[in-house]
């Protein structure tokens, strides 16, 4: 790698490796200025998927960083099946979890409690309370999305991945599978009763108050 | 689900995921939308979980979801650090 001084994000940066031929022989050739331009070339939209994944900002920067490492480490095993960028982006997701499972974290919630009772003719127990539109909750954006940022750093471990792998980066069930080393029907079952749990955490906060 | 038996909410819960994501087969979710035309807590329910998924994605990408934020400046910098850590002697 060359050492010139770091300059603000190019505004070019793409992760559009249209010449990812040349690029990759480079690479492996060990051009010093080939990984850098890789990184130049990658790292907005892999920070992006960081910071969707962890939350923090320093967090998403540790993971990327994390990941660069992890690629360049792996690059004599990359065979070219998938494009660059697809590598990388899984590099980056799977930095992320493991971050996301080493870093302490509150109490988890016990998801039973929180899931929907029926009772013995197959209806719901209580009747569900409808959610007030977003525009009557008298909180602004940015705090709601920390509310439930928080909420869903509350859920079991097992559950959160499913939830940040398939409703926020949406990856497809099979991919998720395959990266997290489960079954598909696993998948879905975590992905449901992690909705339902993160639902029943928020519901205070979008129902009218029981008086 | 059956075409003969009216479903419960119980029934209707395990389908719901499939439902919310479009990949309920039309019969299926013809029966779902009919026990939903006669369950006002189902409704509700669907609701509250449709918007959970929405504010799940929405607080995770941000505001402008289609313009996430550049990498930080220094992110070149220490990747730079970290290499020059792995591959000096």
């Amino acid at each position: 790698m060359t050492t010139p001084a770091a300059g603000p994000p190019a505004a070019t940066s793409s992760m559009d490796l249209t010449d990812q031929g040349a690029l990759l022989a480079r690479l492996r050739a060990g051009d010093p200025g080939a990984f850098e331009e890789l990184v130049k070339l990658t790292q907005d939209r892999l920070y992006a998927v960081a910071l969707r994944m962890m939350g923090r900002p320093e967090d998403a920067m540790d993971a990327v960083q994390e990941a660069y490492l992890s690629a360049f480490k792996a690059l004599g095993k990359f065979e070219g099946g998938s494009s660059l960028s697809t590598w990388l982006h899984r590099i980056t997701v799977n930095a992320c979890l493991m971050k996301l499972r080493s870093r302490r974290r509150r109490p988890e919630v016990h998801v039973d409690d929180l899931l929907p009772a029926f009772g013995e003719d197959g209806h719901q127990a209580k009747p569900s309370p409808a959610w007030k539109p977003d525009g009557e909750l008298g909180i602004e954006t940015r705090e709601l999305h920390r509310l439930v940022r928080a909420r869903i750093d509350e859920l079991p471990e097992p559950l959160r991945e499913v939830l940040l792998l398939r409703d926020v980066e949406g990856m497809n069930t099979q991919m998720t599978a395959e990266l997290l080393g489960i079954t598909v029907s696993m998948v879905k079952t975590r992905l449901h009763r992690a909705r339902m749990a993160l639902k029943a955490l928020l519901e205070p906060h979008f129902t009218e108050k029981t008086p | 689900m059956t075409a003969h038996s009216p479903l419960t909410c119980r029934q209707l819960f395990d389908f719901l995921a499939d439902y919310v994501d479009g990949t309920l087969a039309p019969a299926q979710r013809a029966e779902f939308e009919r026990h939903m035309g006669a369950c006002p807590s189902c409704v509700a329910y669907v609701d509250g979980y449709r918007r959970t998924i929405e504010l799940g994605k929405a607080a995770c990408c941000g505001d402008h979801p289609d313009r996430p934020p550049a990498a930080p400046e220094g992110l070149l910098n220490a990747v730079r650090s970290a290499l020059r850590r792995e591959t000096e002697p």
